[in-house]
C-alpha cells in the first residue's frame, strides 16, 4: 500500500545552546493511504509537538517528514500556505471556527482562498455537510451550535479541499462523551467513504479505540503500537492493557 | 511600592508606547494655547470688536479642538487598556485589589496628562512666536503683532486639559475596577454581537443625508434663512451619517454576505465578515470620522479661498483712492487743482450720477434694503464706471425695458440673499430683477456703502429720475493713495467735510479678519485631519489586536502572507477609506453651499483641498495597513 506520510529520524528540540530540551528523539512513523491512526501518550510525551511538526505548523530540528512524497521542511512560506490548503486539513481541540462567519462561510473559507468557483463551493458544502449531518445548521453562527456540531463543522472545513491527510489534535478533548462519539463516528465515516487518511492525537483510550492503529509515545519516542481488528471494545481493552504495561498513570489516559 | 511610585515606573517603562499619543496631545495643547492667545492679543481684539464672527470662529475652533482631543484620548485609552489586559489580570492574580490597579492606571494617565500639559505649554510659547509671525505674514500687512505670553491663556489651558485628563483618568479607574478577571484573561476572545438590521433607520439615514444636501444646495433658490438652513443641513447630514453607518451599511454588508457570488472570492469573505461584525461597535467612529473629515476639508478649502476672497473684497470695498460728493462744477475744478498741486499724480476721475430712492418689493416680505433706501443708477453709468476701474466682466448685464439688475451693498461680506426674478416697484413702475451681481461701485463709505444698488436701463432710469435730485459721486484715482492724508484735508477745505470719502482704511479690517480666518482655518484643519487619522489609527489597531487569534487560525488553514496582507488592505480600506470618502462628499456639498452664500467660486480650492486630503489619507492608509499586518501576522507567528 502507498505510504502517504513518512517520518524518519525526527528530532525536535526546544531552548537554546546550554538549555536544550529534546521533545522528540528520532521518531519514525509510516502511515498508509486511507489509514486512521491515533497517537497516544501521557502529558509531556511530545504527542502534540509530533503532530505540529508533521502537519507543518512547527518545524523539525532535524529529520524528514514526507507528506504525499513532499518534504515539508523544505517548503517556502508561500508554498507552505498552498500546501496547507491543498494537501492537508486540520481539526483542533477548540474547533477554531471564526465567530464572525456563518457555518457555511466557515466551511467555504479554504475554497474561497483557492479562488474556487462559487457553484463548486456550494455543491461541495452540500455534499460534505450531508455526510457529517450538519446540513440544517449552515446559516447559523458558531455560537448557536453545540460543541459536537461545531467540531463536525470544523471537520467539514478540513475536508472541503479534499485533503490527502487530516490532522486532528485532541478533537474530542472539549466534548462530552456523546458528542465525542458522534465526532469519532464522523471520522470513521469519512475515513471509509472518502478514503482520507486521518492522524489523530488523543489521550482518551475510548477515542483511540476507533482508530485502525494506535501508536504510543513516551518521553519523545514511540514505545508501542497496536492494530485493531475492527472490534472497538476489544481494542479499548487492548489499549488499557498497553497503558498499564507502559507503567503510565492509567487514570490520566482514560 | 505605593500606587504613585508604581505608576511612575510604569509610565517610564511605557513611554515608547505612548510616543504618538504624547505627540498628539502636546500639539493639541500648544495649538489650543495659541488660539486662546490670539483672543488675548490687542490686534485681534480690535478686529473682534468689529467682527463678532472672528471671535466666534476662534472660540469654536478651540471648542472643536478640545472635542477632538477628548475623542482621541478616549480611543487611545481604550487601545492601551486592551493591550494591557493581561498585565491587569496578572496583578489581580497576584492579589492586588482592582481599585488599586485602577488607581495605578489613573495616576499613570494623570502623569501622561501632566507631561502633555507641561511640554505642550513650553512648546506652545516657543510656537507662539512662530504662530504670530506666520499670522502677520499671512495678513500681508506691516502690522507688528506684539509677542507676549498670555497668562490668561495658560490658565485656561491648564484648567481645560486638567479636567479632560482627570475625567478620563477617573473613567479608566472605573473600567478597571469593574472589570472581571475572566474577561481580562480572555482579552481577545471577547465576543461581539451581530449588528441588528434596521431597514427604517438605514433608509432614513440616506434620506436625511440627501435632504441635508438639498437644503445646502438650494439655500439660494428656496430663499432659506442662513442660520436656519445651515443648522438644518448640519443636523440632517450629521444624524444621517450616523444612521448611514449604523444601519444602512449593515444592511448593505448583510446583503453582500448573503450573496455568495460576491464574497466567495479570494480574501473577500474574511475582510467583509470582519468589517460587518465590527460594525455595531464601530459605526459611531466611522460616522464621527466622516463628519470630522468633512469639517476639515471644508475648513481647509475655505481657508485657502479666503486669500482670493480677500483680493476680491478689496476692489469691492475700496475701489477708488478717494471719492467725494459734489454737483458743483467749480468745486470739481478746485479739487483737480489741489491734486495737481500736490505730489500725487492724478490718474483719473469718474463721475457717477444716481438717485437715492425707495424700492418696494411686491410679494416679498423680507427686508432687503437698509433704511429702505437704495441707490438707483443707469446701466451706462455702471458700464462707464467699470471701464474706469478696468473691471472686466464677460457676461452681459444690460437690463432691458422692464428689468433691473441688483448689486448687493459693499459692506455685505456674505449673504444668501436671493432676489432673482423678484418683482419690484420704483416710483410706481414695475421691474423684474434679472440678475444679481457683485461688482464694485461705491466702496465702503459712510451712508452710501450700506445701500444696495439697482441698475435700470438708460431709458427707464430717465423716467424714474424725474422729480429726484441726482447725487453725484466723483471717484478719483491717484498715485500713492495710501499717503493722501494731507491731500484729503486740503480738499476738505473746498468740499463739505462729510462729503469727502478718503481712501478707506477700514477695508483693511475686513481684509485682516478674512486673513485671520484663512490662517486659523489652515492650522485648524491640519490639526483636525491629523488627530482624526491618529484616532482611527488607534481604533483600527484595537481591531487588529482582537483579530490576532482569528488570523492565527486562518494561517493554520493555509492563508499565505500575501493573502493576509490583501485581506487587511480590504478591511482597513473599508473602515478607513469609506468614512473618508463620505467625508469628502459632505465637504463638496458644504463648499457648494458656501459658494452660494459668499458669491464666490471655490472650485480650485476644493480640488486642491481634496487632493491634499487624499494624499494624506493614502499615506495613513498604508501606514495603518502595514502595522495591522505586522500585528496579526508577524506577532502572531511567535505563538502560532
Amino acid at each position: 500500500m502507498r505510504k502517504i506520510v513518512r517520518v524518519s529520524r525526527l528530532i525536535k528540540e526546544y531552548g537554546r545552546l546550554t538549555n536544550k530540551h529534546k521533545v522528540l528523539k528520532e521518531v519514525d512513523l509510516e502511515v498508509n493511504e486511507g489509514e486512521f491512526i491515533s497517537i497516544m501518550g501521557p502529558s509531556g510525551s511530545g504527542k502534540t509537538t509530533f503532530l505540529n511538526v508533521m502537519s507543518t505548523i512547527d518545524k523539525a530540528t532535524s529529520g524528514e517528514v514526507l507528506i504525499d512524497g513532499k518534504d515539508v521542511n523544505s517548503l517556502k512560506e508561500n508554498e507552505l500556505a498552498r500546501f496547507r490548503r491543498d494537501v492537508i486539513g486540520f481539526v483542533f481541540q477548540d474547533f477554531n471556527l471564526l465567530d464572525n462567519m456563518t457555518i457555511r462561510d466557515n466551511i467555504a473559507l479554504p475554497l474561497t482562498l483557492n479562488n474556487e468557483k462559487v457553484e463548486i463551493i456550494l455543491e461541495k458544502i452540500n455534499k460534505f455537510t450531508k455526510l457529517l449531518g450538519i446540513e440544517k445548521h449552515l446559516d447559523k453562527y458558531p455560537y448557536e451550535l453545540s460543541g459536537g456540531q461545531k467540531q463536525r463543522a470544523a471537520i467539514c472545513r478540513a475536508l472541503i479541499t479534499s485533503p490527502k491527510v487530516i490532522f486532528a489534535d485532541e478533537p474530542t478533548g472539549a466534548l462530552d462523551s456523546k458528542a465525542a462519539i458522534e465526532v469519532l463516528e464522523c471520522f470513521v465515516n469519512i475515513n471509509k467513504s472518502c478514503n482520507t487518511t486521518i492522524i489523530m492525537v488523543s489521550h482518551d483510550a475510548r477515542a483511540s479505540s476507533y482508530a485502525d492503529r494506535v501508536m504510543f509515545l513516551k518521553d519523545g519516542s514511540i514505545s508501542g503500537e497496536l492494530d485493531s481488528n475492527g472490534d472497538k471494545s476489544e481494542m479499548f481493552k487492548k489499549i488499557l492493557n498497553m497503558i498499564a504495561m507502559m507503567g503510565g498513570d492509567s487514570d490520566e489516559l482514560i | 511600592m505605593n500606587s504613585f511610585k508604581l505608576s511612575l515606573k510604569l509610565f517610564k517603562d511605557n513611554i515608547k508606547v505612548y510616543k504618538l499619543y504624547l505627540l498628539i496631545t502636546i500639539v493639541s495643547v500648544a495649538t489650543f494655547y495659541n488660539f486662546l492667545a490670539i483672543g488675548d492679543n490687542e490686534a485681534f481684539i480690535a478686529i473682534s470688536e468689529r467682527f463678532q464672527a472672528a471671535s466666534v470662529a476662534s472660540l469654536s475652533c478651540g471648542f472643536i479642538l478640545v472635542c477632538t482631543v477628548i475623542y482621541f484620548i478616549f480611543n487611545a485609552d481604550e487601545f492601551f487598556l486592551l493591550n494591557r489586559q493581561r498585565e491587569t489580570a496578572l496583578y489581580m492574580l497576584m492579589g492586588v485589589t482592582q481599585s488599586k490597579i485602577g488607581q495605578v492606571f489613573a495616576i499613570e494617565s494623570l502623569l501622561l496628562g501632566a507631561t502633555s500639559i507641561c511640554s505642550g505649554l513650553v512648546f506652545a510659547v516657543i510656537l507662539s512666536k512662530l504662530f504670530f509671525m506666520l499670522l502677520a505674514k499671512s495678513i500681508l500687512l506691516n502690522v507688528e503683532i506684539p509677542f507676549k505670553i498670555s497668562l490668561n491663556a495658560i490658565f485656561i489651558v491648564i484648567i481645560v486639559f486638567s479636567c479632560i485628563f482627570v475625567i478620563l483618568g477617573y473613567k479608566k479607574y472605573r473600567v478597571v475596577k469593574k472589570s472581571k478577571l475572566i474577561d481580562m484573561i480572555n482579552a481577545t476572545k471577547e465576543k461581539e454581537d451581530l449588528p441588528k438590521l434596521r431597514c427604517f433607520k438605514g433608509i432614513l439615514g440616506v434620506l436625511l443625508i440627501l435632504f441635508g444636501y438639498l437644503v445646502g444646495i438650494m439655500i439660494k433658490t428656496w430663499e432659506l434663512d442662513l442660520l436656519f438652513s445651515s443648522m438644518t443641513a448640519l443636523l440632517c447630514v450629521s444624524i444621517g451619517t450616523y444612521f448611514f453607518f449604523g444601519s444602512f451599511m449593515s444592511i448593505v454588508f448583510n446583503k453582500m454576505i448573503k450573496n455568495k457570488n460576491i464574497v466567495y472570492k479570494n480574501v473577500r469573505l474574511v475582510s467583509i465578515s470582519n468589517v460587518y461584525f465590527r460594525l455595531k461597535g464601530n459605526y459611531r467612529n466611522l460616522a464621527m470620522t466622516a463628519i470630522l473629515c468633512a469639517a476639515a476639508i471644508t475648513a481647509f478649502g475655505v481657508s485657502l479661498s479666503f486669500e482670493s476672497v480677500a483680493q476680491k473684497e478689496i476692489i469691492k470695498q475700496a475701489p477708488y483712492s478717494f471719492s467725494y460728493e459734489s454737483n458743483d462744477e467749480k468745486s470739481k475744478e478746485k479739487v483737480v487743482g489741489i491734486i495737481n498741486e500736490s505730489n500725487h499724480k492724478l490718474i483719473g476721475i469718474n463721475e457717477n450720477k444716481f438717485i437715492l430712492g425707495k424700492v418696494d418689493y411686491i410679494n416679498y416680505p423680507r427686508k432687503v434694503d437698509y433704511n429702505n433706501q437704495a441707490i438707483i443708477i443707469s446701466h451706462s453709468t455702471l458700464k462707464k464706471n467699470l471701464e474706469f476701474l478696468n473691471y472686466k466682466r464677460t457676461d452681459n448685464i444690460k437690463p432691458k425695458g422692464g428689468q433691473a439688475v441688483f448689486i448687493i451693498s459693499a459692506t455685505t461680506l456674505a449673504s444668501p440673499l436671493n432676489v432673482l426674478k423678484k418683482e419690484i416697484k420704483i416710483k410706481n413702475r414695475e421691474y423684474v430683477i434679472k440678475k444679481q451681481e457683485d461688482v464694485p461701485f461705491t466702496g465702503i463709505i459712510e451712508k452710501l456703502g450700506k445701500k444696495n444698488i439697482y441698475v435700470l436701463g438708460d431709458d427707464e432710469y430717465k423716467k424714474v429720475k424725474e422729480g429726484f435730485n441726482e447725487t453725484s459721486l466723483n471717484c478719483v484715482q491717484i498715485s500713492k493713495d495710501k499717503e493722501a492724508d494731507q491731500l484729503i484735508s486740503n480738499i476738505r477745505e473746498v468740499i463739505p467735510k462729510d462729503k469727502v470719502y478718503p481712501h478707506i482704511n477700514e477695508y483693511t479690517w475686513d481684509y485682516y479678519a478674512i486673513e485671520i480666518f484663512h490662517f486659523l482655518g489652515l492650522v485648524m484643519s491640519i490639526i483636525f485631519i491629523l488627530s482624526t487619522f491618529s484616532t482611527i489609527y488607534f481604533k483600527i489597531l484595537k481591531d487588529a489586536f482582537m483579530d490576532k487569534e482569528q488570523y492565527k487560525t486562518l494561517k493554520k488553514i493555509g492563508m499565505s502572507k500575501a493573502q493576509v496582507e490583501k485581506s487587511v488592505h480590504v478591511q482597513v480600506g473599508i473602515s478607513f477609506i469609506l468614512p473618508g470618502s463620505v467625508g469628502m462628499l459632505h465637504s463638496i456639498i458644504a463648499m457648494k453651499m458656501l459658494e452660494q452664500i459668499m458669491n464666490f467660486s471655490f472650485n480650485t480650492q476644493l480640488v486642491v483641498a481634496l487632493c491634499l486630503y487624499s494624499i494624506t489619507m493614502t499615506l495613513f492608509y498604508f501606514f495603518i495597513s502595514n502595522n495591522y499586518v505586522k500585528m496579526v501576522y508577524e506577532e502572531g507567528e511567535n505563538n502560532a
